[in-house]
């Protein structure tokens, strides 16, 4: 295939497996669809653009994936569920895996048969990531033995597969002794149990590694090497956070002029005021995403500078939600239960903080922008 | 294949500057640091109005600058919209006294749209010889004697002239009229430069006792659209304010000592600049986006441009407040450059239209039915 080829496959694909982003509705078993939708863009043979066809790739130049991002704007795509694997895990095994591991896992994920998790925070290592006590340690067939507690794992209790990050050197500086694992979460000793957020739902999850025995093969990278794969990861899940972030319970600008319409609350100049202002908000996050990504695929840019899309883009959820919450007013706090789609408004409401703090809060991203992006000096910290 | 293949109304805004538009943008800023120091603003003599426009010539003898978006017709290099954006942004930068803003930001944008003769002469002066034009809008009250087809006289009073005390020639444009040329040199012309708030850019009030004006054609629609040009010029300009504004309060940060530490590793400070940082890149993202809509002739251009001057304004107006905050009793001295900024992201942010006039024009359109 060329790229001349693939924008009206594309364009077929979508209007026949997506959902237009005017009709997006909540689904309900989200994974299962993530997984019929990928396997179907994978058999249409648009998975995996510009991954190698050696590893069920289309081999395309990087301009392919601006061509999929223009096709795919006007639909509401499944995948978020997948977005980790697609985006970071993926690409992870691509540039740093043996072989066999990517023959292993890439065709895999992009058939959407490998979901994805990162077991990465721990209770005593969120902000200060490399301080992770999970430990592995070798043994004399080339297995690993894993101990300890992971927590606030995404889609922990749904996955296939994780990238682990651990300790391995104990006698090693904080971010030198540490090492990535690909672990298959199916193992005995890896208990997951569900964290009930604030939405009353369960994404993300504690994570219990007893004894876990991970056989040869599965360390991604040299031992050693965990800190700086960690960090390349952190970059590809911010440079993607402006298409990831968003998903079915997030309002967009759209939303919100539509609740002003049906509240008749639209011509009021105040409400007219907000609505431009969220609009240029919203268009100011986005095309920012969308010039890193495109620097990013011509090579050029500041990847860190993703810190800054991720700070737009929650500071948008969060806006978009309290505005739609003004217009609709009491009807958004109580609800018929009955009627589909009441709760919405009510639901974005409540979505909204995790995209401060999931992938590293504001704060830290500030951090980021102000001491790698700015060079300012670090602050006092070991 | 299937055949659904139109699709330009989706096509993806090019926000990257080419390699050409990078290295015009480099030697525009290397030119700059040679030619012009911010510092002779401070001086008890700041440039005249003659040095600014000297300062002009120079730059176009040095770079072609003049007649950079001069149409190829009328021998200028025919650059578009997304170059007059580079070189704003870096004008904005090291806040240049030279008066671009009249002749590239509204002139050449309004001269150019039509294909008069008298428009063509000018634009061809203003490439060739480095001649300084301004535009004058509705802040006129003129009256217009006909001596025959091509010329008239003028008088009265067009007030509030940006850059209008360097301009060699007016271009008066009354909403829906005609348009005419008006050369300054005339004895029948008094300038009379107003007192600015931004000490980098003049403005002026002109008084015509038969003043000899050449008429040059219906001015609509090319004026709303020059406008919306000089809007996105200066949200460009405003972009160069507040990148430099956020790197002086970053190189301050980073030598100044209190508490035995650099302030800038205080999260205080730190966070306040990395929160300039993210307005500075979403602005510059919004300039790009509009000065692509501009040079594909997108529809979207007059949302894309005043998005981006409302968006880029307050980014410049938080930006240079914050420099001040950030350098302390220093940032309000005569002494440092900061107040320049400072003056210069009030008076830029309302040359085209208020923060509030462009938010309820937006609101008109992105809300229209």
């Amino acid at each position: 295939m060329t790229l001349d080829e693939l924008r009206p496959s594309l364009r077929a694909f979508l209007i026949s497996h997506a959902v237009p982003e005017s009709q997006a509705h909540q689904q309900q078993s989200e994974i299962d669809t993530a997984r019929a939708y990928q396997r179907a863009l994978f058999e249409a043979g648009l998975a995996g653009l510009t991954w190698p066809s050696a590893y069920g790739g289309q081999d395309l130049p990087a301009d392919a994936d601006s061509i999929f991002e223009e096709e795919a704007q006007h639909f509401e795509l499944p995948t978020s569920p997948l977005t980790l694997a697609l985006k970071v895990c993926g690409p992870a095994v691509l540039q740093f895996g043996t072989s066999a591991q990517k023959e292993h896992h890439l065709a895999a994920t992009l058939r959407g048969e490998e979901l994805w998790c990162q077991l990465w925070s721990e209770p005593e290592a969120g902000s200060d990531l490399a301080n992770v006590r999970t430990h592995a340690t070798s043994t004399a067939d080339g297995s690993w033995i894993v101990n300890g507690h992971k927590i606030w794992t995404s889609h922990a209790h749904a996955a296939d597969y994780a990238i682990l990050l651990c300790r391995t050197d104990p006698d090693a500086p904080k971010h030198r002794g540490l090492s990535t694992f690909i672990v298959d979460m199916r193992l005995p000793g890896i208990t997951v149990r569900p964290l009930k957020q604030m939405t009353a739902q369960s994404e993300f999850n504690e994570v219990f590694l007893d004894d876990v025995a991970i056989p040869p093969g599965s360390l991604l990278g040299e031992p050693g090497q965990g800190w700086p794969i960690t960090t390349w990861m952190m970059g590809r899940e911010r440079v993607s956070v402006g298409l990831g972030m968003r998903n079915s319970q997030t309002l967009s600008w759209s939303d919100v002029r539509a609740i002003a319409r049906e509240a008749h609350r639209d011509s009021d100049p105040t409400v007219r005021q907000r609505l431009a202002e969220l609009y240029v908000q919203e268009r100011a996050a986005q095309l920012l995403g969308m010039r890193l990504r495109q620097e990013a695929q011509r090579g050029q840019g500041t990847p860190l500078l993703g810190s800054a899309v991720k700070i737009a883009e929650a500071a948008l959820i969060q806006n978009t939600a309290e505005l739609a919450l003004q217009l609709l007013a009491d009807r958004a706090t109580a609800w018929d239960p009955a009627s589909p789609g009441a709760n919405r408004v009510a639901d974005a409401v409540l979505m909204s903080p995790a995209f401060a703090i999931g992938g590293g809060t504001d704060d830290i991203q500030l951090n980021t922008l102000g001491e790698h992006v700015l060079g300012l000096p670090r602050d006092r910290r070991d | 294949m299937s055949t659904l293949t139109e699709s330009d109304a989706d096509e993806q805004p090019d926000l990257v500057l080419s390699a050409e538009q990078s290295l015009l943008s480099q030697n525009l800023r290397r030119l700059l640091a040679t030619r012009w120091d911010i510092r002779t603003l401070l001086a008890d003599s700041p440039p005249s109005s003659e040095d600014r426009k000297m300062l002009w010539r120079q730059l176009d003898s040095d770079m072609a600058l003049a007649g950079i978006t001069v149409p190829d017709r009328c021998s200028g290099s025919g650059a578009g919209v997304s170059e007059l954006c580079v070189v704003a942004e870096a004008m904005g930068y090291a806040l240049c006294s030279a008066p671009w803003i009249g002749t590239l930001g509204l002139a050449v944008p309004l001269l150019s749209a039509g294909q008069h003769p008298m428009t063509d002469a000018l634009l061809e002066r203003i490439a060739t010889e480095a001649l300084t034009v301004t535009v004058a809008r509705s802040h006129t009250d003129v009256v217009v004697d006909h001596l025959g087809s091509e010329r008239v006289t003028l008088s009265g009073t067009v007030s509030r002239v940006l850059d209008g005390a360097e301009a060699d020639c007016i271009v008066i444009a009354p909403e829906g009229g005609q348009l005419y040329a008006l050369e300054t040199g005339q004895r029948s012309v008094s300038c009379s430069p107003r007192a600015t708030l931004d000490l980098a850019r003049s403005v002026a009030d002109f008084r015509l006792d038969r003043a000899m004006a050449i008429p040059m054609g219906p001015d609509e629609p090319h004026l709303s659209n020059a406008l919306d040009v000089a809007r996105l010029a200066t949200a460009a300009e405003l972009l160069g304010v507040a990148a430099r504004s956020l790197e002086i309060a970053v190189d301050y940060a980073k030598q100044r000592v209190q508490f035995g530490r650099l302030i800038g590793s205080y999260q205080a400070v730190k966070h306040r600049c990395a929160r300039t940082l993210i307005d500075v890149e979403q602005a510059r993202s919004l300039v790009r986006n509009a000065a692509w809509a501009a040079d594909t002739a997108s529809a979207t251009f007059p949302i894309a441009a005043r998005e981006a001057l409302w968006f880029t304004a307050g980014a410049a107006l938080r930006a240079t407040t914050d420099l001040i905050r950030g350098l302390g009793g220093i940032g309000f001295t005569w002494e440092h450059e900061a107040h320049l900024y400072y003056r210069r992201a009030r008076s830029a942010a309302v040359q085209f239209g208020d923060q509030v006039s462009l938010l309820s024009s937006l609101s008109e359109r992105v809300l229209a039915p």
